[in-house]
């Protein structure tokens, strides 16, 4: 499927927000950036495909971080998404990985200091625009 | 020729006050220079816009860009002039009327000649004193006079013409203010302390004199050995293409069984275009996000080259991680090392909370890697990096006001030179140890590497064949064993090279390292500290 960058844009933005919105906390430092996903042979596709790799920070302040990953994890859970890792760090804080049906990956990791939550969405794979690449 | 009266009656604030002018004029240069970077051909690119017409407008933007550059470089040897003379003559000035109120207090009286009357033994001796003072200041009028001589009309060339030209005059200025280049210390913290000391004129022409010897100088602040190792850059050019150059791209698939003959042509041609391709590098960075920029801390043109590259401010990054890479590294394949410490970068960052740019990585090829051969096996290479490592990190904490989180990461022959460095005198000035990939630190176990083993890490894919029994036989005990006594932390990617793969435990965890965020990283075995 042909995907131009700015519509995965849009979508991951879209997701990243519904999960802003959810733990209550603004979207802030967002990072984009188009990767090459692997071909068969397990090298860098040349020939356009991508996924849209995204990042945010959400904070939620030191005394809700580890409810907020519950939440996250509890939404995610509902939603029917694949939660492949739950971790707790030893110094407070921890991660929560799923990934949608529709292959959106998500990623939770609690910051350093433990303030804020590390939001990755990552998009599946797509086509790139001719040219792209 | 200075006299008494001129010395005397001498307006030195004027010199002060074009000084001024000419460090501004400077300043609205470079502010000129980063406009066009980035509202003119960053606007274009950032805009998508493509093609012909695209690469034209962005390549002239780029040329106006490189004489704005080069007229900044200029206009600051210009200012250092009228600095130097205002910092001598204001103090001859001021020595004069000291010795003029000195003659007036003893009750002798000073003519418009100099000579102090009536004649006596004391007045001669202040006669000598003024006479003294008269003449060092026709000596700073001089010197300063040949100095704007030397610094010729404003001719604006561009291109490595221009860049010799500057050279040339400020080559000659540092000879007329006496600058020597083997009057830069060695020592990281000795360098810093130096550089602090100079006034702007003189760190200016010691920037532009000796770009070379500032460009490398371990402990003088990233942002001046950037510009200074651009400058030595620039000098560089990039030679007349012979025709054999022209040929090889067309007859290297031709030669068919001469192919080592082909590639030797090949690479005698990326030898060659090495400075421009660097400095394009530099310069694509230039477009992005200030803690996204290129700081080349380094750079050697010979043989297999070497460069360091800093991605982020190391000066100014609340935590560093310098990336030592492996065997056959050389300044021509940087490019994917230079990704693996982008994606480290982002991702530590992205641990972090608040400003972003809080991270700085390095990529430090500042040693002499060895080749897919027999000498991968020696010690050679490692023995002769581990100093160079040394000081290269000493002088980031000496660059440094206020001490930063440093971690040093290692793949594969790198983390033998880190091994070798760590284990040598007293060790490396590094809060974190992290290899990947390793054939053997030359160390039979964590404790020989000075520094808590909490803090020594070590990640190794199940199909790495680069570690193993043929690194232990040459390199010694593999770090990633649990016996060695180092953390080992968890690695879900395979091969030798995918260490630094974006959306990985592997980089997670080493993002993690970096930024003190111990609780964070998956162990397969050891103790994070708490």
């Amino acid at each position: 499927m042909t995907v131009s960058y700015d519509d995965a844009a849009q979508e991951v933005r879209h997701r990243a927000g519904t999960v802003a919105e959810l733990l209550g906390a603004p979207l802030t430092d967002p990072y984009f950036n188009p990767t090459a996903c692997l071909d068969p042979q397990g090298r860098p596709s040349e020939s356009g495909v991508y996924y849209l790799h995204s990042s945010y920070t959400l904070p939620v302040g030191a005394d809700r971080v580890e409810d907020a990953l519950r939440l996250a994890h509890r939404h995610f859970a509902d939603q029917g998404y694949q939660v492949s890792d739950v971790d707790w760090f030893r110094d407070g804080g921890g991660r929560v990985r799923a990934e949608a049906p529709d292959r959106y990956r998500f990623s939770l990791t609690t910051t350093m200091p433990p303030v804020a939550i590390a939001l990755g969405v990552h998009s599946p794979c797509f086509q790139g625009p001719a040219g792209a690449g | 020729m200075v006299t008494f009266a001129d010395l005397r009656d001498a307006d030195t604030s004027a010199l002060y006050t074009a000084g001024q002018a000419w460090w501004r004029y400077a300043e609205a240069l470079r502010a000129l220079e980063e406009r066009m970077n980035d509202d003119a051909a960053g606007g274009l690119l950032r805009a998508g816009w493509d093609g012909d017409a695209a690469d034209t407008a962005v390549e002239r933007s780029e040329a106006i860009e490189g004489y704005f550059d080069l007229r900044s470089f200029a206009a600051d040897l210009v200012a250092g002039v009228y600095d130097s003379a205002y910092d001598q003559l204001w103090q001859l000035k001021w020595r004069l009327t000291a010795a003029i109120d000195q003659a007036a207090a003893e009750g002798l009286s000073v003519r418009t000649d100099g000579v102090v009357e009536p004649p006596s033994r004391r007045a001669q001796e202040l006669t000598d004193e003024i006479a003294g003072i008269v003449g060092e200041a026709g000596a700073v009028d001089q010197q300063t006079a040949d100095a704007l001589a030397l610094l010729g009309p404003d001719a604006g060339q561009v291109g490595t013409a221009g860049w010799t030209e500057l050279s040339e005059d400020a080559g000659g200025l540092a000879n007329l203010y006496g600058l020597r280049e083997d009057s830069v210390p060695t020592d990281p913290a000795a360098a810093a302390a130096w550089w602090g000391r100079l006034s702007n004129a003189q760190q200016a022409l010691y920037l532009a004199a000796f770009p070379a010897v500032i460009g490398a100088r371990n402990g003088l602040p990233v942002v001046v050995r950037d510009r200074a190792n651009r400058l030595a850059l620039s000098r560089h050019g990039v030679p007349e293409q012979s025709l054999l150059d022209r040929l090889a791209p067309s007859l290297a698939p031709l030669l068919g069984p001469l192919a080592a003959a082909g590639s030797w042509m090949v690479s005698r041609n990326q030898r060659r275009l090495r400075p421009q391709t660097l400095l394009d590098r530099l310069e694509a960075s230039e477009h992005r996000p200030d803690h996204q920029r290129l700081y080349l801390l380094g750079f050697n043109l010979d043989d297999d080259g070497r460069a360091v590259i800093a991605i982020g401010d190391p000066d100014t990054a609340d935590h560093t991680a310098v990336y030592v890479p492996g065997m056959s590294t050389t300044i021509d394949t940087i490019g994917g090392d230079l990704d693996r410490m982008q994606n480290l970068q982002q991702e530590a960052d992205r641990l972090t909370f608040g400003r972003t740019g809080d991270v700085a990585t390095v990529m430090w090829l500042g040693y002499d890697t060895p080749g897919a051969d027999l000498s991968v096996a020696r010690s050679h290479h490692a023995r002769a990096g581990a100093p160079e490592l040394d000081s290269f990190i000493d002088g980031l904490r000496a660059a440094r006001h206020e001490p930063g989180h440093v971690t040093v990461i290692g793949h594969s022959y790198g983390s033998t030179v880190i091994g070798t460095a760590a284990s040598d005198g007293n060790g490396l000035a590094v809060d974190d140890i992290a290899v990947a990939g390793s054939p053997g630190m030359r160390v039979d176990n964590v404790d020989a590497l000075q520094i808590d083993p909490r803090h020594v890490w070590a990640g190794d894919a199940e199909d790495d064949h680069v570690s193993g029994p043929i690194g232990w036989f040459a390199h010694g005990a593999e770090p990633h064993e649990e016996g060695f006594g180092a953390n080992r932390f968890v690695v879900d990617t395979e091969g030798h090279s995918d260490y630094w793969k974006r959306d990985t435990d592997s980089l997670e965890n080493q993002a993690a390292i970096v930024v003190g965020h111990y609780g964070a990283v998956h162990l397969e075995h050891g103790e994070a500290p708490s």
